[in-house]
């Protein structure tokens, strides 16, 4: 039997403890200090798991969110970290795309997607549990996506220090949302690109519209895929079909093609709540493709992890 | 003499545009600086997938994509502190979900 597959990981409140979600359906729970195993969370043996965890703010609570995404089984499970107990399950109704508890610990918010084939659109449903009674409430945001595009798994996102307001990407990679719960509206919108893929230097053809961000209570990172290339993209893709654009057309492709590999990855870091631009990191493709970022929670670290293996630490200058 | 006025032209445009140009790096200049700190190479084999600091910010998680671990290192130093494996947790229990 293969080992499995470590999907997500999360470290608890107090930074005492390390959480990993396996492909097997199970969470396992080390000692942040010395990575030794101190549990196991688990409700079935599972082949397909594919889920994210959370710990509630005071570190007693643990959230896994449980999607086989073959037989369509998705459920929410709230674990007590200290006995491993399984205190409630809870139903949802689409593959879950995020997880989180509220700062004061109160409410449990799960993101799922929600379809209107009539519209052919994308919503977002984001169904927030009370943490004492377990009383649901579901706040429905219609229409954020034009078409059906694939929805995906985002493990970070975070609520700003007004607990009404809640931060998580939405939508085929490009998008990063700010939620307001009461009443329930879209209050910011950070787009990192304009149109929907990148183009990666050494692969040449569209590159999975992969959004790479990173999030803390404070400030906001976004990597936008940038550069000659994509503008060049961006003007073909604007120009109507005439035949007598259609040379020009096919020179615009050329020189595309020609810069792939002058293509540059900007990280954008916006300071929250106002969503303006603090920091602007140039990295050009060639020294390595984004896949990962993180925001140290003091706001001095920024890291990235790239396609080679290699992740580079940024410290913030004093 | 003749051209003087366009001297004056000259200059005048030339303020104008050291001023614009000062006025845009105002607005575009960043107001945190980020130094190159450390690079680590985390996972040889294949694209580090997912990366996450501890909430004291002392420690840094990667996961890799093509070798199944789990990878803690120092912030400071950039060193492996250790490395999770996914059966190290409890074979008993794993052992009891695969007779169940």
């Amino acid at each position: 039997m293969p080992p499995p597959q470590p999907i997500c990981f999360a470290f608890s409140p107090d930074g005492q403890l390390l959480a990993v979600g396996y492909a097997d359906g199970a969470v396992r729970i080390f000692n942040a200090k010395d990575g030794q195993p101190k549990r196991t969370l688990r409700h079935s043996p599972r082949v397909n798991w594919l889920g994210l965890i959370a710990f509630s703010p005071n570190g007693k609570l643990l959230a896994q969110t449980w999607d086989d995404y073959i037989i369509e089984d998705h459920r929410v499970f709230v674990w007590e970290v200290a006995t491993g107990k399984l205190v409630r399950e809870l139903k949802s109704n689409n593959q879950t795309m995020s997880i989180a508890f509220s700062p004061n610990g109160k409410q449990l918010v799960v993101a799922e997607p929600n379809f209107n084939f009539r519209t052919a659109s994308i919503g977002l449903t984001l169904n927030l549990w009370d943490t004492k009674t377990w009383q649901k409430r579901t706040l429905n945001f219609a229409s954020l996506v034009p078409y059906p595009y694939i929805l995906g798994r985002y493990e970070t996102t975070a609520f700003l220090s007004d607990p009404q307001r809640f931060l998580m990407p939405v939508s085929y990679g490009n998008k990063v949302f700010v939620f307001r719960f009461h009443p329930p509206a879209v209050e910011q919108v950070f787009t990192a690109l304009n149109f929907p893929f990148a183009l990666h230097p050494r692969a040449g053809i569209a590159w999975g519209p992969e959004l790479v961000y990173a999030v803390q209570r404070d400030m906001l990172a976004v990597v936008e895929k940038g550069g000659i290339p994509q503008q060049l993209y961006r003007l073909n893709m604007s120009l109507p079909d005439h035949p007598l654009l259609d040379k020009f057309k096919v020179s615009l492709e050329r020189a595309l093609m020609r810069n792939l590999r002058r293509t540059e990855q900007i990280i954008r870091c916006y300071r929250l709540p106002d969503g303006k631009e603090v920091a602007r990191l140039r990295r050009s493709a060639r020294e390595g493709w984004i896949h990962s970022l993180a925001l140290s929670p003091d706001g001095r670290y920024l890291a990235a992890g790239l396609d080679s293996g290699q992740v580079v630490i940024w410290v913030r200058a004093r | 003499m003749r051209f003087l006025w366009l001297a004056f032209l000259l200059a005048l445009i030339l303020a104008l545009a050291s001023v614009g140009f000062w006025w845009h790096r105002q607005a575009t200049k960043s107001q945190l600086a980020f130094m190159p700190h450390k690079v680590i190479t985390a996972h040889p084999s294949g694209p580090v997938m997912r990366i996450a600091f501890s909430p004291d910010g002392q420690l840094l998680v990667t996961r890799g994509e093509a070798d199944k671990t789990v990878r803690v290192w120092s912030v400071k130093d950039g060193q492996l502190l250790y490395e999770i494996h996914p059966f190290s947790a409890s074979t008993t229990t794993d052992l009891f979900c695969l007779f169940a």
